[in-house]
């Protein structure tokens, strides 16, 4: 398969989920609303014909006891009599929309009748007569005006017949002769009162009305019409009444222009039939709907893989947003459907804002308890209408589930939805580990001080502003400093935002920078990567530094070089010197054998010899010294005992000491004292030690030799009394490090340079010291463990 | 018995006649050259037994004649030079050389490499002889643990019983280092407490016999701090 192919699998299935489910949420929704109208209507659903309805019934029973009021001269419009039954039931009261007038209790003769038995004066007789009189007159006219108003309604015919006088009828222009009589041509629904019971017709067929006599206002499809015996209206003895309804009602508008404003009427029966034709409609409709939507889920269920990575690719998307605006979207969809919801209930249903503001007054002023009666009130009124909300304005949902969906796919399938936004950015720099170096650390702690301090000031601003708001009751003024705060915690908060970022940018590059000095101050002159940009602050230090480091670099290894050269001047030269010097030495040999010389010509001779040989050695401690002092003396360090290396040397020295004219005492441990050195650099070194004592001691005196383990240190000495008068220390160390000739007579007079390079090129440390007469030299080394390293040493070859 | 030859070669005119006179004096005869071309020349008409050639000369330097003397001869050549250091001598060694004399030398010291490798060479050849059962060799030395006894270059050494006990000692054990007190339990058979100094004696009387530097030792070597041994001697070729 294609990535493109895939690319459009994706989108189908998802479109297919996304449509099916809101079509199934919506349909369901609305069929949710539908139910429950359903619920306590007692009709099917489907019904078509309007005249089968609960609300023709009703529309066509309140007509009923209008006309009879009417025709009694009763007041209309509260056309429900008093009426008694004993079935079961102690009071029954009905409520559609009008309250019980006690007037209407009962009609104007029975009220006279009663009056007349009280007993009252002639004159209140006379003011109660004029009082019936215009009562009377006042039902009369509100009945003419009634009859004005829906005599036009050619859906509904009647004629009200009080004895022999036919009050009002909008029948005149149809025939329909008597009850017998074939209805007129587009009327299928009629209904005769007879004075005391009803009766009706519908299709030609006649319905049985009473059922078993008694009226059970529970069951449903009944007529809730006077006749039974448990529903009585008296004094209608005379007064018959011709209904007539149409098959199908058309639509009629009435129209009053008075006076006082006008009024429209409308026909009730073209309104019922239009709701039940809408309702079926609808709820087939909505079943149509459902159906689609379930068949587009169960589709998309085939291809939910690629559904499933659509949800991946939208959440990568939705992933990429701040979290605060998914937040305000969110909220925003929130807010815009409940705010429609509740604009719809009040042009529907004439709820105010005042209800809302009432919860809300009463949550914020008086408490729990109060708030939860003003919420129940609101509740019990919502919940009223709630079915219309959900059959009519079902769509209404559907932002709100789809931000929920949105908003569950992301954090699924993103970790960090949360904490991905502005403000996470923020609080995340805040909570950051500061740098390296104590200067970032105290510049960025700083930084954030006043991040934080700022942050306390906006706070208070916003709280100041807001109750100053609050008493502002003039809306749009109220608006304008919350938008005039929201402006300036958005701008304080971009403002430190970005100062953070800046000055932790600063604050890493002087972080390398430290870094890099450091590093360098270590001895590491290799040029590294500078990882400071061009764009920084701080770049032009960071190369200034570079620089510095390259001087150093280069000055190094000048050095370095100077010291190589020098090294291979004093080999060239040596090498250069030793030539003749052979010679010299070859041909002082052959003198030296020749016979029949003057003794003079001899002793010229020996101090040739001499000389020659001490010039030898001279050139070969030159050419030893330079290097030792370059650094370039090969040793090789091994694990030995110094005790035994000294008595070794002692050993060697032997004859030598006995021949010198002091003697030589050896404080050496019995146990080994181990270090690492280079041996035969060692032997070297103290050869030279003990040979100087020998040379330039006071005759007679002793010469100490020492070793002693302390501490893991090896210390060793050697301690003689000088003949002649030392100079001070001081001089001696410098002509000493210059490797200048400090005993010129005899020797080599490098000795004790060479002593010293060979000491620490072994990693020893070599010291000299002299007081009054004693000349003390100290070697100290490293103790070490004595393990299989002097073992296998004496295994090598 | 026909005086062996010996070719001088230097640069320095002085040197190569004062090691004439040197040979000369020893009953030796010489030849002398004055750089690598003219000694090629003369191995090339001449029968010579050893060489004493020089490092650094001009038209053709040392190192470069002794690889050419080596495709054709095998004889001892000593090389002579003022580079003293251990990696100049392993350099001239590995190369060829069968000895390598630092300048400026000791005359006695020259002459006496000088007959050791011309006695090696002319009485043991220069066929490598395999050692025998009984032998011991190493280098110049061989010692005939039979006849309990030294010999140097093919001749033998007067030792005392116990320098032939520590000889003997090291010899079966090339390289390996002993201290005193080992050397001296195993020869006098007694603790060796205070041993140094006697071993020390010993060792020095040996080699003034066997060294052909008793100053600067081959072969009986003291490894300081630790003991003595008798090195291995590498064979280069």
């Amino acid at each position: 398969m294609g990535i493109k192919s895939k690319k459009w699998k994706r989108i189908i299935s998802f479109g297919a989920f996304a449509l099916g489910t809101s079509l199934v949420l919506v349909s369901g929704i609305s069929l949710a609303g539908t139910a429950e109208r359903i619920s306590y209507a007692e009709e099917s659903p489907f019904e078509t014909d309007y005249q089968n309805t609960a609300d023709f019934r009703s529309c066509i029973e309140s007509r009923l006891f209008d006309f009879i009021a009417m025709a009694s001269g009763s007041r209309i419009g509260y056309g429900y009599s008093y009426y008694n039954y004993d079935y079961n039931y102690d009071e029954y009261y009905d409520y559609y929309g009008a309250e019980l007038w006690e007037g209407a209790e009962e009609t104007v003769n029975e009220a006279f009748a009663a009056e007349a038995e009280s007993g009252i004066t002639e004159e209140e007789q006379k003011e109660l007569h004029r009082q019936e009189q215009q009562q009377k007159e006042l039902y009369k006219q509100e009945a003419a005006d009634y009859h004005n108003s829906v005599k036009n309604d050619r859906n509904l015919l009647y004629r009200v017949v009080n004895g022999k006088e036919e009050l009002y009828s909008n029948m005149d222009d149809v025939t329909w002769e008597s009850w017998d009589a074939p209805l007129p041509e587009g009327y299928n629904f009629a209904l005769y009162f007879d004075g005391e019971k009803v009766h009706i017709k519908k299709d030609g067929v006649e319905p049985d009305v009473y059922g078993d006599g008694y009226y059970d206002g529970d069951r449903p499809g009944s007529w809730r019409v006077p006749g039974y015996q448990n529903f009585v209206m008296e004094g209608t003895g005379e007064i018959r009444i011709y209904l007539l309804a149409a098959e199908t009602p058309f639509r009629y508008v009435y129209m009053n222009y008075g006076d006082d404003g006008y009024s429209q009427m409308s026909s009730a029966l073209y309104s019922i039939e239009r709701s039940v034709t809408a309702q079926a409609a609808a709820l087939r409709k909505h079943i149509a709907e459902l159906l689609a939507g379930i068949v587009l889920l169960v589709c998309s269920f085939f291809w939910r893989k690629e559904k499933r990575e659509a949800d991946d690719v939208i959440a990568c998307v939705t992933g990429r947003i701040w979290f605060e605006w998914k937040l305000l979207t969110a909220a925003a969809a929130v807010a815009v459907s409940i705010g429609l919801l509740f604009g719809v209930l009040r042009t529907e249903f004439g709820y105010d804002t005042a209800v809302v503001s009432d919860v809300i007054e009463s949550v914020a002023m008086e408490g729990t308890a109060a708030s939860v009666d003003s919420g129940m009130e609101l509740f019990a009124m919502l919940s009223w209408d709630i079915g219309y909300l959900l059959r009519e304005k079902a769509y209404l949902f559907l932002p709100l589930f789809w931000v929920c969906y949105l908003g569950v796919n992301d954090i699924r399938r993103n970790r960090k939805t949360f904490w991905h936004g502005g403000i996470s950015r923020l609080v995340g720099i805040f909570l950051e580990k500061n740098g390296a170096s104590a200067f970032s650390e105290e510049l960025m702690k700083k930084t954030k001080l006043l991040g934080i301090a700022d942050g306390i000031v906006v706070l208070g601003g916003i709280i100041l502003s807001s109750s100053l708001a609050g008493c502002v009751r003039e809306e749009a003024a109220a608006a304008v400093v919350s938008i005039c705060a929201a402006g300036t915690v958005l701008m304080i908060f971009l403002v430190h935002y970005f100062y953070l970022k800046e000055t932790k940018r600063l604050a890493e590059d002087m972080d390398l920078l430290t870094e890099r000095m450091k590093v360098i101050r270590n001895g590491d002159y290799e040029r590294g990567a500078c990882r400071i940009a061009e764009t920084s602050k701080l770049y032009e230090a960071a190369e200034n530094l570079e620089e510095i480091r390259d001087g150093m670099e280069r000055a190094v290894c000048e050095r370095v070089k100077s010291e190589q050269m020098k090294v291979e001047l004093v080999t060239n030269v040596s090498h250069d010197i030793k030539t003749p010097l052979t010679s010299i030495i070859s041909y002082v040999q052959f003198l030296k054998q020749e016979e029949d010389l003057p003794e003079h010509v001899k002793d010229y001779i020996r101090v040739l010899d001499e000389k020659a040989d001490r010039l030898n050695h001279m050139v070969q401690d030159v050419f030893a010294v330079s290097k030792a002092a370059a650094g370039q003396l090969p040793v090789e360090i091994e694990v030995l005992d110094f005790a035994r290396m000294l008595r070794q040397t002692l050993a060697d020295m032997d004859e030598k000491i006995n021949q010198s004219a002091v003697r030589l005492v050896a404080e050496l441990p019995g146990e080994p004292v181990y270090i690492e050195a280079d041996g035969k650099r060692m032997y070297r070194v103290f050869q030279n030690l003990i040979e100087n004592a020998l040379k330039y001691s006071l005759d007679g005196s002793r010469v100490f030799v020492t070793l002693k383990a302390e501490a893991g240190t090896a210390v060793s000495t050697v301690k003689n009394i000088s003949r002649e008068e030392l100079r001070a220390t001081e001089q001696l160390t410098e002509r000493f490090v210059r490797g200048d000739v400090s005993r010129t007579d005899g020797g080599s007079g490098l000795g004790l340079s060479i002593a010293k390079s060979f000491t620490e090129a072994c990693g020893g440390s070599f010291a000299l010291a002299a007081d009054a007469d004693l000349f003390v030299v100290t070697v100290t080394f490293p103790a070490v463990c004595a393990d299989s390293g002097s073992e296998a040493r004496r295994e090598n070859p | 018995m026909m005086s062996e030859c010996v070719l001088v070669v230097d640069d320095d005119r002085e040197i190569v006649r004062a090691i004439s006179i040197l040979l000369e004096g020893e009953g030796y005869c010489v030849k002398k050259a004055y750089d690598g071309m003219e000694a090629l020349d003369i191995l090339a008409a001449n029968r010579v037994q050893l060489v004493v050639l020089d490092v650094m000369m001009p038209k053709l330097d040392g190192l470069s004649a002794l690889m050419k003397i080596r495709e054709r001869q095998n004889i001892p050549i000593i090389v002579l030079s003022a580079k003293s250091e251990d990696t100049d001598k392993v350099l001239g060694l590995s190369m060829g050389a069968d000895d390598y004399v630092a300048k400026p030398y000791n005359p006695a010291e020259l002459l006496a490499r000088v007959k050791s490798q011309l006695r090696r060479y002319t009485s043991l050849g220069d066929i490598h002889t395999g050692a025998r059962e009984d032998e011991l060799e190493n280098g110049r030395l061989c010692y005939h643990i039979g006849e309990r006894t030294l010999y140097v270059d093919g001749e033998p050494v007067r030792l005392t019983a116990t320098e032939t006990k520590i000889v003997e000692l090291l010899m079966r054990n090339l390289g390996r280092v002993f201290s005193a007190e080992e050397i001296y339990e195993r020869i006098w058979g007694e603790n060796g407490f205070a041993s140094e100094n006697t071993v020390m004696v010993h060792i020095r009387r040996i080699r003034e016999k066997i060294e052909l530097n008793p100053k600067e030792p081959e072969y009986l070597k003291v490894v300081w701090g630790i003991g003595y041994k008798i090195e291995k001697m590498e064979t280069y070729h």
